[in-house]
């Protein structure tokens, strides 16, 4: 276990001080933190509840104002507090974003791995209902669906019913990528060689393809993350969120109802779409600079490269 | 202890099918086969050495794959100890099973880079064929098995190298960690696919010696493929000549290169460099390319490169046949 342990930490080591060199990768970190930080501290980051009106002198609620010392992001048409609400939208944003981004991370690599490493059949199978998806556009879909569901009385919260409806929706993608990485890498000789040592097929699956591909399925699941934030977003805009626990789509959605924009009242609707883009934007830089940090084709060949470079410089200085 | 060989093959055929395209599929044309093993036979007793030899692409990897169980034979036996190997998984009686071949069995691949895990450690790799049989009792236990063989294998310390990465190590050392790997079991039977060829020149005789001191030691029987006729000279009991899929000459060592009898021998003998001028043979060129092994040619499948090749070669395809002293050769002129 001392081993394993100390492994792991030189390895850590190791990727971080890669990942530190990157700029890109450091903002997208930096953004996502922030973001999951203030979800977790809410309540001590905020001066009210989100659902409490903040009221005047003379027990008025105070409606549409501008920021103040009093509401730092101003309040809505009700008197509540923006800055309470934003952070507090937070956690529903992330909360539905992560759980849907690892259901759809799950089911596909699965089915990815399943279908690369066994062929056939379920390779067949996984190809056509992936490519029915495919071709089905998500939004409507994913509104007639969950309209349907949150008809049909089955006490659960609305946010349930986004977080399945997301996860079991986009889980294709990610598939079809684990599908062909996989492909590859059970052509390679030490697969080969694991066979040839007696082992089984779950023996070579989780020792030989899946720390290959998790790398791989990690950053995806951060891609996968960010798009499921948006879309939450989306639905919640289209009034499919729970109203009793507003994210940062279902905030867009009442400052739209309430006519925010006619009223000018930017702080109602900025915060939110701002709150948007800086975890999607964090989700994808993130997402996006692990994918490459971590590729397993981009690192197993770094030693034979640079042996290349070196007798090509040596050619050259003949 | 039986007297029978370790490892016996019959007529054994590996033809893979090619793809067809639509076109050729609507015209009902016959699909096309490579014909990688056509009929190859041979026996290997214990604590033997049997050296295949044959130039690029005439299916001494096919082979290898074939005897353990990585590709299904197309037909023929093979035997281990005189147990027939199942195909498949099918439990059959009397019939030695996948499983237990490959404890029995193990391979050292041609290319030291490609058959190492990249992410995994030194110690999970040779490590794993002892997890995968359940041979290890505790962690000490393995700890234990795979620093001996690690050893044994010429990486001293063995600490050293337990917690690294392939790609930590030179060629040299990682076809050393392939080799530990494969001994760790105790095998019976090494087959090593060219394990040399990828390696330094200087590298190359350190890993013959260190596979003929495990020989030596241990008593294992290997079964070494190799393009190369200069190193089997000395470490092989027994040569076997490949050409297309087919074995054209076989017998003891000494026998074959004192007394080459195919003129495909002749022709690998007359290239390998020798150390004392005085000695050397006259150079044997073979003009052509080697036929592809999807059209064979008819008759002899030397004929069209052979320089002795007579009208009769291209009619009659000539099987092994015995010159004396266990040594065998495929062509009309051998006597
Ligand atoms: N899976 C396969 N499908 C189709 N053809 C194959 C397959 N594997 C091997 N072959 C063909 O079989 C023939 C023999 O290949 P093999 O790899 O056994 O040669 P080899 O003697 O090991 O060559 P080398 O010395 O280059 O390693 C080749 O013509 C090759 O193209
Ligand atoms: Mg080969």
């Amino acid at each position: 276990m001392n081993e394993n342990w100390a492994l792991f930490k030189r390895n850590l080591f190791e990727f971080w001080k890669a990942f530190r060199r990157n700029k890109l990768g450091l903002l997208g970190g930096f953004l996502v933190l922030t973001a999951i930080l203030a979800a977790t501290f809410a309540p001590l980051l905020t001066p009210y509840a989100p659902t409490e009106v903040i009221r005047d002198v003379n027990g008025r609620g105070l409606t549409f104002a501008p920021p103040s010392v009093h509401a730092p992001l101003g309040t809505d048409d009700a008197g509540r507090d923006i800055w309470s609400q934003l952070i507090y939208g937070a956690r529903v944003s992330l909360a539905v974003g992560f759980l849907a981004g690892f259901i759809a991370m799950f089911i596909g690599s699965l089915f990815g791995i399943l279908a690369g490493y066994f062929g056939g059949r379920i390779d067949n199978l996984l190809m056509r209902v992936t490519d029915v998806l495919l071709v089905i556009p998500d939004l409507p879909l994913m509104l007639v669906l969950v309209a349907t569901l949150r008809q049909m009385d089955l006490h659960v919260s609305p946010l349930v019913v986004l977080v399945f409806v997301i996860g079991l929706l986009y889980w294709t993608s990610t598939a079809r990528l684990i599908r062909s990485q996989v492909l590859t890498i059970k052509e390679r000789q030490y697969v080969a060689r694991s066979r040839a040592i007696g082992a089984g097929h779950v023996h070579i699956i989780r020792k030989h393809i899946l720390p290959q591909i998790m790398p791989l399925i990690v950053a995806n699941t951060v891609l996968i993350i960010s798009t499921a934030i948006l879309i939450e977003s989306g639905l919640a805009f289209l009034g499919l969120g729970d109203p009793t626990q507003p994210s940062w789509g279902a905030m867009l959605n009442f400052a739209f109802d309430r006519s925010a924009v006619t009223n000018g009242a930017w702080w109602f609707y900025l915060p939110p779409g701002f709150a948007i883009v800086w975890v999607t934007l964090g989700c994808v830089l993130l997402g996006n600079v692990l994918e490459d940090m971590l590729n397993p084709r981009l690192t197993a060949h770094h030693l034979e490269s640079n042996q290349n470079m070196i007798a090509i410089q040596k050619r050259e200085g003949e | 202890m039986s007297a029978k060989p370790v490892l016996e093959v019959r007529n054994l055929f590996k033809h893979f099918p090619m793809r067809q395209s639509m076109l050729d599929m609507l015209r009902r044309r016959q699909a096309e086969v490579v014909c990688a093993v056509d009929g190859v036979s041979f026996s290997l007793e214990k604590g033997e050495v049997l050296a295949l030899v044959g130039e690029s692409g005439c299916g001494k990897t096919t082979i290898v794959r074939t005897l353990i169980g990585l590709e299904e034979a197309t037909s023929g036996e093979i035997l281990f100890k005189g147990q027939e190997v199942e195909s498949q998984n099918q439990n059959e009686k009397n019939k030695i099973s996948l499983k237990q071949l490959r404890q029995r069995v193990q391979i050292v691949f041609q290319d030291p880079y490609e058959s190492l895990d990249p992410r995994a450690t030194i110690f999970d790799i040779v490590s794993e064929p002892l997890v995968v049989h359940g041979m290890a009792a505790n962690r000490d236990e393995l700890h234990a098995r795979v620093k001996m063989s690690l050893e044994e294998a010429g990486l001293r310390p063995a600490e050293d190298y337990l917690l690294r990465y392939p790609h930590e190590l030179s060629g040299g050392q990682r076809q050393r960690v392939v080799i530990a790997a494969a001994m760790v079991l105790e095998p019976e039977l090494l087959l090593a696919d060219e394990p040399v060829s990828m390696l330094d020149v200087s590298i190359r005789a350190e890993i013959l010696n260190l596979l003929n001191a495990l020989r030596r030691s241990r008593g294992i029987s290997i079964l070494f493929i190799t393009h190369d006729l200069g190193t089997v000279g000395h470490f092989a009991n027994h040569l076997a000549v490949m050409y297309l899929g087919r074995i054209v000459e076989i017998g003891p060592t000494a026998e074959v290169l004192k007394n080459p009898q195919h003129p495909y021998t002749r022709a690998l003998l007359s290239v390998v460099p020798v150390p004392n001028p005085k000695l050397r043979r006259k150079m044997i060129i073979l003009s052509g390319e080697t036929p592809n092994p999807i059209n064979l040619p008819n008759g002899c499948r030397f004929h069209p490169r052979c320089p002795l090749a007579m009208d009769e070669c291209k009619l009659n395809d000539q099987h092994l046949v015995d010159v004396g002293n266990k040594h065998q050769a495929a062509c009309l002129l051998a006597q």
